[in-house]
This record gives C-alpha cells, sequence and structure tokens, in this order.
C-alpha cells in the first residue's frame, strides 16, 4: 500500500506541503532537504504518481489535462550509430504510442549543454516519460530526474545506471545462423565484429558463434576478427586471405563485401555470408534484420506499463527485453555444391 | 493525436446495440460473455481504434493504490506436468502471488503433476473461476505440452519450459550469470576454469552459459577455459573423473553444487580444497555454494507484471512478437571460492569495449 504525503510528512517532521515540493523537485526545497525526503519517501515504498501529478498541473494551471500524457524519444546524439536504426525505432514506438493514446516527441542532442535544457525545461514540465534510443560509443552521461518520470534505454552501450532496457537477442539468431551454414555444408565460419558491436551487445553475437561451432563440431576454426571499425577493409581483407573462411557471419555487410572485393573473392561464389542484426541490408543479402520497429513499440509499452502501475522500481529490478530478429532469405548463402 | 482518445466505451457500445457493461467485460475477455459475442466485440473494438485512456487508467490505478487494492480479479498459476513434480513451486510462487495481491489480484495455483488434473479439465476449472490470465511456472524439467486454448487467455511463462509457445516470458539471464560466476573466479585469482553441465540445461538454457563460458577467455586476461563436460543426470564420478584427471582446472563452474562434490568426492576431490567451485544457481537450496543466486521472487513478480499489463490492455492469444524479459541473478559469498594469493579483488571488471582489435 502506498504511504501517503501525510505519512512522510509526518516522520520527516516537515510540512505536507514540503514533502510535496521536495518529492516532485521543486527549486525552492534544498538540495539536501529533497535528497532527504526523497530517500525516507522510497524507504517508505513511495512512488510518485507521475501521471497524475502532471494531470493536475495542467488542471491548477488552468490548462486542459488532455495532451499530458506526452512521452519524449529522446536521441542522444546527432552524429554516430545507425541513423535509420534509430529513425526505425522512433517510427515503431511513435505507432504504439498513438494506438495506444499517447503522444510521443523526439529531441536530438546536438551539444552537452542540450542534456541541462532538456532536463530542466522540458522533461520536467511537459512529459511523463523517456525513451532513450541507442547512441554512438561515447554516450553522454545523461542526468534525467530518474525518480520522476518513467524511462526505458533502447540497445546502445550497458549504461551507467541500472535501467530497463530493450535490446536485440543476438543470441539466438547468431546461433540460428551457425546451424544454418553448417546444414548447408559451410566447412569454415568466419566471424567479423568491431569493438563497438562487441561491446554494446555484451559479446553474446561473438560468444554464440564460438559456442555453437564447439557444440556442433566438424568445423574448422577459424580466428574471429575485431576489427577496430568497420571501415577497416584491409584488415579483414588480410584476414580472409589469412584464414580462409568459407562463409563470414558478420554485423556490417558493406564493409564484408567491400573487403572481400580487394582480395578477389567473389560473394556468394567464392565466400558466402550471413549478417545478424542488419538494419537495411540490400536485397542479396541474406541475414537477420535487426527489429528496429518492434524494439521501439516494446520499449514505448514498458515505459507506459511503468506510469499506469506506477512501478518505479528500475532501481532495484531492472529488466532486460529482449527481441529476436527475423530472417531474411537473400542469395548469399547458397547450399555448397560439394555438400 | 488527442483524437486517438476520443472513442469512448459507449461509443463501441452504441456501435454494437449492447451494454456498457457487456463491452467492458468482454474486452478484458470475462468469461460471462459468450466467445462468440466477445470476438465481435474485440473486433469492432479493434476497427473503432478504441483504446483505454492512459489517464484514466492511471487516475484509476491511483485511486486504487492510495487504499488496499480492490479485488480485480483471479490469475492462474500452472506448474506444467513433467511426470513428477521436481521442486515445490514456492519461490517464484511467492513473488508472483504478492505483487499479484500488491495489483488486486488473487493467484490461484493449478499443478498439473496432481492427479486427476488434464489440461481439459484444467480448461473447465479456468472457466468456471471465471480466470483470464495465465503465468506458467518452470519446473525444471522437460515439461509436458499444456493444451489450454490459448487464444482465450493473457499468458506469461516463467523460465525456458515450453518454448513453442508464442508467450511472452520470463527468463534467467544465463548469460549473464555465467559471465558473473567466470568473472568472481577470475577477480578470487582462478585461471584455470572447467564447465561442467548437463545436457538438458544446455539445450533448456538455449546454449548461454556455454556461450558465456566460450566468451569468456576472450574477455578475461589470462584466462583458460578448458573444453566443457557434458554430463547425463545425474553427475556421475566415472566420466567426469577422465575430464578431470586430463584437463585438472583450477575452479569449476556449474549449476550443481551438490552433485558436482559428490561426484569428486570418491576421487579424494575435495571442494574448495582441490578445486574450487563458482555456481549459477537456478534451483533452490545450493547453501554453501559461492554462486550467482536467481532472485526466483523477482521472476515471479514480473511473469505477474506482464500478465495483468496484458490482461488490462486487452492482449491475449499467442504473440506476432513475444518479448522476453531476462532477469539477472545476483552473487553470494558462500565458502566455495576461497581468494589465492593471486586474487585482484578490487580489480575492476573488465568490459568488452577493452577487447583490443585483432584476431582473438
Amino acid at each position: 500500500m502506498q504511504p501517503t504525503v501525510a505519512a512522510i510528512a509526518a516522520r520527516t517532521g516537515l510540512s505536507k506541503a514540503t514533502v510535496s515540493l521536495a518529492i516532485h523537485g521543486h527549486p525552492r526545497i534544498s538540495g539536501p532537504t529533497r535528497e532527504r525526503v526523497v530517500a525516507i519517501a522510497r524507504e517508505l515504498g513511495y512512488n510518485p504518481q507521475v501521471l497524475v501529478s502532471a494531470c493536475m498541473a495542467a488542471v491548477r494551471a488552468g490548462h486542459s489535462a488532455t495532451g499530458v500524457n506526452k512521452l519524449l524519444f529522446v536521441v542522444p546524439d546527432a552524429g554516430a550509430g545507425s541513423r535509420q536504426g534509430v529513425m526505425l525505432a522512433y517510427a515503431g514506438a511513435r505507432q504504439r504510442a498513438q494506438e495506444r493514446g499517447w503522444t510521443l516527441e523526439r529531441a536530438i542532442l546536438r551539444e552537452p549543454t542540450d542534456c541541462a535544457r532538456l532536463l530542466d525545461r522540458q522533461i520536467r514540465r511537459e512529459y511523463v516519460g523517456v525513451v532513450i534510443a541507442p547512441c554512438g560509443e561515447n554516450p553522454p552521461e545523461l542526468e534525467l530526474p530518474w525518480n520522476q518520470v518513467a524511462s526505458v534505454m533502447l540497445e546502445g552501450m550497458p549504461p551507467a545506471r541500472p535501467l530497463h532496457r530493450v535490446s536485440y537477442h543476438s543470441h539466438v539468431d547468431t546461433r540460428e545462423a551457425v546451424r544454418r551454414l553448417a546444414a548447408l555444408g559451410y566447412r569454415r565460419p568466419g566471424f567479423v565484429t568491431t569493438s563497438f558491436d562487441l561491446a554494446r551487445t555484451n559479446g553474446t553475437a561473438l560468444a554464440a558463434f564460438c559456442a555453437m561451432r564447439a557444440e556442433l563440431g566438424g568445423l574448422g576454426m577459424v580466428a574471429p576478427l575485431v576489427a577496430a571499425t568497420m571501415a577497416e577493409t584491409g584488415a579483414i581483407a588480410d584476414w580472409m586471405l589469412q584464414q580462409r573462411p568459407d562463409v563470414v557471419v558478420g554485423e556490417n555487410w558493406a564493409a564484408v563485401s567491400a573487403a572481400a572485393r580487394r582480395c578477389r573473392l567473389r560473394i556468394p561464389d567464392d565466400l558466402g555470408y550471413i549478417g545478424i542484426g542488419a538494419t537495411s541490408p540490400p536485397a542479396e543479402c541474406s541475414c537477420y534484420l535487426r527489429p528496429h520497429r518492434t524494439m521501439g513499440a516494446t520499449a514505448l509499452d514498458v515505459v507506459a506499463a511503468q506510469l499506469i502501475r506506477r512501478q518505479n522500481d528500475f532501481f532495484t529490478a531492472p529488466r532486460l527485453v529482449v527481441l529476436p530478429g527475423q530472417w531474411h532469405p537473400g542469395r548469399t548463402l547458397p547450399a555448397r555444391a560439394d555438400s | 493525436m488527442s483524437g486517438h482518445c476520443s472513442i469512448t466505451l459507449g461509443d463501441v457500445a452504441r456501435h454494437l446495440g449492447l451494454s456498457k457493461t457487456t463491452v467492458s467485460l468482454a474486452l478484458r475477455n470475462d468469461s460471462r460473455v459468450s466467445p462468440v459475442t466477445r470476438d465481435r466485440i474485440q473486433a469492432a473494438a479493434t476497427r473503432l481504434r478504441y483504446h483505454i485512456d492512459p489517464l484514466f487508467a492511471a487516475n484509476v490505478a491511483h485511486s486504487q493504490a492510495a487504499r488496499p487494492a480492490s479485488f480485480r480479479g483471479t490469475l492462474a498459476y500452472i506448474v506444467p506436468g513433467a511426470g513428477s513434480r521436481f521442486v515445490e513451486p514456492q519461490h517464484e510462487f511467492a513473488g508472483a502471488r504478492e505483487r499479484a495481491e500488491q495489483r488486486g489480484y488473487r493467484l490461484d495455483l493449478f499443478d498439473l503433476n496432481d492427479a486427476g488434473i488434464t489440461s481439459r479439465r484444467l480448461e473447465s476449472m479456468l472457466k468456471a473461476r471465471g480466470i483470464a490470465g495465465v503465468v506458467i511456472a518452470p519446473n525444471y524439467r522437460e515439461s509436458r505440452p499444456v493444451a489450454l486454448n490459448w487464444s482465450r487467455y493473457s499468458a506469461v511463462v516463467i523460465g525456458p519450459d515450453l518454448p513453442a509457445l508464442a508467450f511472452d516470458r520470463v527468463n534467467y539471464n544465463t548469460y549473464a550469470d555465467t559471465l558473473l560466476a567466470i568473472a568472481q573466479a577470475w577477480r578470487a585469482g582462478y585461471r584455470r576454469l572447467g564447465l561442467v553441465i548437463k545436457h538438458d540445461l544446455h539445450r533448456r538454457s538455449d546454449g548461454m552459459m556455454l556461450a558465456a563460458y566460450a566468451g569468456a577467455s576472450y574477455l578475461f586476461p589470462g584466462l583458460e577455459c578448458v573444453p566443457a563436460f557434458f554430463s547425463d543426470d545425474p553427475v556421475r564420478t566415472r566420466p567426469l573423473d577422465g575430464w578431470y584427471r586430463r584437463y585438472r582446472p583450477e575452479a569449476i563452474v556449474s549449476q550443481h553444487w551438490i552433485q558436482v562434490r559428490a561426484a569428486l568426492e570418491p576421487l579424494r576431490v575435495s571442494v574448495p580444497d582441490d578445486v574450487a567451485f563458482a555456481g549459477v544457481v537456478q534451483l533452490p537450496g545450493s547453501e554453501g555454494a559461492s554462486a550467482v543466486f536467481q532472485q526466483f521472487e523477482a521472476l515471479g513478480a514480473a511473469a505477474v507484471d506482464l500478465a495483468i499489463d496484458q490482461l488490462e490492455t486487452g492482449v491475449h492469444g499467442l504473440q506476432r512478437h513475444p518479448r522476453t524479459v531476462l532477469i539477472r541473478g545476483v552473487w553470494r559469498e558462500g565458502d566455495s571460492l576461497p581468494r589465492r594469493r593471486s586474487a585482484v579483488v578490487d580489480a575492476p571488471l573488465p568490459l568488452w569495449r577493452d577487447v583490443p582489435p585483432g584476431l582473438l
């Protein structure tokens, strides 16, 4: 059962008005007092009721209460990462928001100072929930009022805070990929990734590849390659010539196909290819598609569920929601003639 | 945007020529409305783009949370059949029941291992009690299929059982848990590890434990992972003996604390004096082991949350995009993994982002 503001006031020896202002982060209350009140409120099991607060604030200010159920889709940097993937995730989240009767708006952070502005002006006043989109290699330290907005993170680097996350289940797709290529007669599968992909998937695709190769047996032991970036086609080409894989399991078609051209290997005649978590591959590329849209929609659901059931429990039990990709047959993984 | 909220329950009822009560019950899959009518109403609601107003739902939730939750319905907690019951379904059930009660639901337990409870009988019991929300419990064994008419239910599965059912699922994060157990062994100074895993658990974890083990040698500097030992059930001395003598691991990573110790005993190999043990526990009752223990209650609570969310937003039947919620275990220090002189207990754990580029 929720403790009342009165109960928190009694416990802290402060007035109800002070407690209420402190819980909602009002600047009139000093930092230490605010922290003390929030700590006691949390200890007593109090969760701020974000939606109702927003509604009441709108009513008190003389506005209509409709449209206060606004969520924000934050894109933490304008440069790196897969722009297209972020757009697809946003489209998925937006569609789900519409289905549910919520409003989803988008903010792209271009400068570090944007974070502070968002914190102060926008999120606190206008939005009840936040979806944080994946970002590049160096995610900015977002300082959001975590105890006041419902939040979820989409893919990206493992966050410093224990947030709810929605991510791609590369483990199951990679296992399936190795099973598939072995069944088609390939015997020397190689794995190419980048430092970035390795980090953001917590090594799952690489680990699943190695484990499945060992489990199936009879497959050549090609050393996996971690490229510093996918622009390093030279390193990938050297690896192809040195390790002689007959099929590549990769996370970037453009880089692998460019490397193959460089060492005059024809895909798929000389070398097969199977992609893991591709975003928008050309039609010929055989791969598992990253479920960006579904991830976006799921992220929206996670935020909405937190708001509706007024749980703000990510500090104690962060949940990781994973979704598998979808198989796109393509033409880069034909059965081997000698199989 | 606000136009999406403008279709009310009354609009749907008027459109169909039915009462608001009937429409409301049908959207919540209440058994008092016949399946034919229910499907007709749900189809109409979808067509008219009727959705529960989130603000309204929040206000309702708010007023209900301010006092003890009023009774909103009953959920079923179903233990699938596996020939015999393996463990008492108490831990996940306790967490599930607590969360259900917080949200105003009663949680009834149905155990298909009990005599006389078939899927068919279960179906009629659920119908009689007006139950539309279902949590399927883990059974720690290969389960027999549960044959219900799934299109009627909002269902969530706990654990890896019944993989053919495309429902939202709450599962152990076996990959992260195994990496954590390996990290603790590495920090305690062990550099040569051996994995002991049973075939069925390997299958049931979808290879996640083996994957973490295979990947760990790239992540932890100086770590050697010897070929894994795949065991039948139970772990027996004879085959384990050959593996142990051949590879001489300094520490064993496994789920089977009691069985591994018992199998090593006839060889006069004692834990932790001769070989240390870092566990990943998915069953209650491994006291004394240094291991990652599952937060069974959290799994149960998460499953109930998902089931109620589905129920209250009118989602039921098999899912087109089923989600899996992974919940990590927590490390508890026992006495099976004493620190060696080379321990680096305070060292930060290596991260995948620090793995240097190049050939692995």
